[in-house]
């Protein structure tokens, strides 16, 4: 062990300047998140692009990471008879243990210690700072796995690019090659099966790439190495031709959406005296009402018995649309709340310093699907029986404070942050610009993104919103949120938001003369509520039958 | 015992036979010269020794083991040396002797320290900054300093000066006498050559033509020369009398197995009434007789 260190010593020691430029990269990025994170001026639309385009290149930038991964196995060439290390007490396992020993330190321990302090800074629990250190080496990895296939096999960082370029251009050469051979075929290729191909077709990629580093580190014989790659992509295109069995990826990836979703909502667990019923429903036609088109289908509801001071929030959910002959229609839907939505926005809590106001009771809420052109004819011609399966949240304002209409200090609620970063007065209007912080990882996105498809719901997130409210304390406007921007830094998601209140609503009664409202707005002040998750129930909505009617408008 | 035996040993790049059926033995303690004109396959049986290209056909056996089974253990044992091996460059001779020193558990500090200043090497300068012939010491120094049993040099001298050449030999010469080592080396620059090796083995076109002691060899070739009118051969010549010249008077040849009273008598049956004077011959004189004679046979082959 101690020799493959001393190895990689000699490795790190020879790459410190290219090292050096690698981890400056990195804390270029970093940086960039930094100043999205602390501008003194983020009205500027401008310097946040500029900023998030520059976070983007200097992300973009470390896949020159592969250079590194050619020069660290070049350093001990295996490719021809010149290289010093072959004719010294090296074998040929140790060199491969200290070079991937010196790949984790390049791509490892680097990249995650440099971006450390930036996790630190938008202070990210230890669970979700491991989770992005995972997800940091991950990305890192197809780097190395990429820039590894093609080093070993050649001589010179020339030799290498062209292999690069051979390589990357290999892949979708095959991938278009498979698809017109399956064209060609007329193969149906179910969605669960083409996922099998898929996830086994990378899997033969990897295993046959660290099969040739493998054999060409204990055996030097290039051109076999070569065959192996040449083979191993012939390999995997036969796959993506012929695997015949499924894996069950796609169901089992949904079956456990669907089962984190029923722990999430779960059913029965609605408030008492909360009902949840539908009122009637819209077929509306999209462009130009062609009925060859996609339609939407708009079911209005009706929630009743909404608990007094809490927020009814609706989450992404799933319907079924079933005829008398078994033809069944599935797919998700999104929720829009009607004109109450404001209010429901703004449950004003009892809570000491502010005046109490009674929550609405009710509220009404729209569903939405979009449904293919055939069940949308069908739908018009005969009633189907509707079942909705709908999820909600209720919160409620845990706690409401005053803070100044100036820039200030960032406020923590885990590992999300927030703070005001800017206070623009125009006239009667005031635009504050908000700099929020959270964890972005890529799995999260995956799973959100697998929520939505399949309508199994979607955490509520927002912790704060800020009113404008008078020096007695009475809630003048909630504000409406005219720009927003966000970049993804190291795992971090940076998010600009600009509100825009009023002291006073736009009007031009002379009795309310502008300098009013001015006025107004000179003495209010902000009060952030935080609020507070108490809940998530199902709720399943059966209607049968389902009369559609023709709706109007888009 | 011998360090290094080959038997019916081949190997080709691809359609291209560059080493043919050699079967060679270098005893323990000797210094075997490989010569051979440019492609004769010195480089090509060093690699195939060193594990560095596979046999195409035959078999090799260094320190007692497979040349293809060479590991950590005989490569501790082996010094390298080749005008063709890419030295790290941007390490400095000290980075060097560093990195190479936990390798070997023979390592000689003292011996380092003593070849450090022999061969006049500036510790602290990288090697890319230094002379091909540093180079060439530097490479030494890192072999010789664990004090191998086997030292292969591949055409140390290729490219270097005079001068150079000759400090690396003495510096070759100075260091043979503080170890017990068995030398391989090739080269196609006989007089350096010739001031080492107690063995040579001679390699023409992938083939091994002989191979015996330094001392066999000066021994039995001998350039005879005849004073005599031109009037042609009595008979044909023997078959060891290599490089017939005549003209002006005078005749000449190499006999390449001379024995005084057989060559005199011989010679006297020819050339009855002429005087006859046989010259010792150096290494290179030989080695350039053998040469063309190789290559002329090569020709008539061909022809």
């Amino acid at each position: 062990m101690n020799l493959v260190w001393h190895i990689v010593k000699k490795d790190l020691r020879a790459l410190r300047w290219p090292l050096v430029v690698w981890a400056a990269l990195i804390a270029a990025k970093l940086m960039m998140g930094l100043l999205l994170l602390t501008s003194t001026s983020p009205n500027d639309q401008h310097l946040f692009q500029t900023l998030d385009a520059l976070a983007k290149l200097l992300a973009a930038f470390e896949c020159l990471g592969v250079v590194l991964v050619a020069a660290l196995v070049q350093e001990d060439l295996l490719v021809g008879t010149t290289a010093f290390w072959t004719t010294r007490p090296i074998s040929g396992g140790r060199l491969l243990a200290a070079k991937l020993l010196g790949l984790g330190v390049i791509f490892g321990v680097i990249p995650v210690l440099v971006t450390v302090p930036w996790w630190l800074a938008c202070q990210l629990d230890l669970g979700t700072m491991c989770m992005a250190a995972l997800e940091t080496l991950a990305l890192q990895l197809l780097v190395v796995i990429l820039g590894l296939a093609c080093a070993v096999v050649t001589d010179g960082l020339g030799r290498f690019f062209l292999w690069l370029l051979a390589f990357l251009a290999a892949i979708p050469l095959a991938g278009a090659t498979v698809a017109v051979i399956l064209q060609r075929m007329n193969a149906v290729v179910p969605a669960d099966l083409g996922t099998t191909r898929v996830v086994l077709g990378v899997g033969v990629l990897m295993l046959t790439i660290a099969g040739v580093v493998g054999h060409q580190y204990l055996t030097r014989r290039t051109w076999r190495s070569i065959g192996m790659i040449v083979g191993g992509i012939a390999v995997v295109m036969l796959i993506e031709l012929l695997w015949p069995w499924s894996w069950h990826i796609d169901s089992q990836w949904n079956s456990f959406l669907a089962r984190r979703t029923q722990e999430a909502w779960p059913a029965g667990a609605a408030p008492a005296g909360l009902t949840f019923t539908a009122d009637r429903a819209e077929l509306r036609r999209t462009v130009g009402g062609r009925p060859d088109r996609p339609a939407q289908l708009r079911v209005n509801c009706h929630a009743e018995g909404i608990p007094p001071d809490q927020m009814f929030v609706p989450a992404a959910s799933n319907y079924s649309l079933r005829w008398a002959d078994g033809v069944t229609d599935e797919g998700w839907t999104w929720f829009q709340i009607g004109g109450e939505f404001p209010e429901l926005l703004l449950p004003l809590p009892r809570k000491p310093g502010l005046p109490s106001k009674e929550s609405p009771k009710s509220c009404s809420i729209r569903a939405n699907h979009v449904i293919s052109a055939k069940i949308a004819t069908r739908l018009a011609r005969e009633s189907a029986a509707y079942t909705l399966q709908a999820r909600f949240s209720l919160v409620e304002a845990g706690t409401m404070e005053r803070v100044p209409v100036a820039p200030g200090k960032r406020v923590l609620y885990g590992s999300m942050g927030e703070r005001i970063a800017g206070v623009e007065k125009e006239g009667e209007s005031m635009l504050v610009t908000f700099v929020r912080h959270r964890p972005a990882l890529i799995s999260d996105y995956l799973a959100e993104m697998g929520n939505y498809v399949l309508g199994s719901g979607a955490n509520w997130s927002s912790p704060t919103h800020y009113l404008l409210v008078n020096p007695e304390g009475k809630v003048l406007d909630r504000g409406v949120g005219v720009e927003s921007h966000s970049s993804r830094v190291a795992s971090v998601e940076v998010r600009w938001e600009t509100t825009t209140y009023r002291a006073m609503p736009i009007s031009f009664d002379a009795k309310k003369p502008r300098w009013e409202a001015i006025k107004a707005l000179e003495e209010a002040e902000l009060s952030r509520v935080t609020y507070r998750s108490l809940g998530s129930f199902a709720y399943e909505l059966k209607v049968d039958p389902l009369v559609v009617v023709p709706g109007e408008g888009r | 015992m011998n360090i290094i035996e080959t038997s019916h040993l081949s190997h080709s790049y691809w359609r291209t036979e560059a080493l043919s059926d050699l079967t060679l033995a270098v005893p323990a303690g000797s210094v075997m010269a490989l010569l051979g004109s440019n492609g004769a396959g010195k480089t090509t049986t060093i690699k195939v020794l060193m594990n560095l290209l596979r046999p195409t056909s035959g078999s090799a056996q260094v320190l007692g083991v497979d040349s293809r089974r060479i590991g950590e253990r005989e490569l501790a044992q082996i010094g390298y040396v080749s005008e063709n091996q890419k030295l790290p460059e941007w390490m400095t001779v000290r980075q060097l002797l560093d990195y190479c020193r936990p390798f070997y558990p023979t390592w000689d500090p003292a011996l380092e320290t003593k070849l450090l200043a022999q061969f006049d090497l500036p510790p602290e300068r990288k090697l890319k900054q230094l002379s091909r012939g540093m180079k060439m010491k530097a490479a030494l120094l890192s072999t010789l300093a664990y004090r191998p049993k086997l030292l292969v040099l591949d055409e140390p001298f290729s490219g270097l000066d005079p001068v150079v050449r000759d400090d690396f030999t003495r510096g070759l010469l100075e260091a043979a006498q503080l170890g017990d080592w068995t030398v391989l080396v090739s080269s196609h620059d006989i007089e350096e050559v010739e001031r080492l090796a107690d063995h040579v083995a001679l390699l023409e076109a992938g083939r091994l033509r002989f191979t015996e002691t330094t001392e066999s060899l000066l021994g039995r070739f001998r350039r005879i020369e005849i004073d005599q009118e031109d009037r042609g051969l009595a008979g044909g010549l023997p078959a060891t009398w290599l490089g017939w010249e005549s003209g002006a008077g005078r005749a000449s040849f190499v006999d390449s197995a001379y024995d005084r009273e057989a060559t005199e008598r011989a010679c006297r049956e020819r050339f009855p009434e002429a005087a006859v004077q046989a010259r010792p011959m150096t290494l290179r004189e030989i080695f350039i007789t053998l040469a063309r004679s190789g290559r002329k046979t090569t020709h008539g082959a061909a022809a």
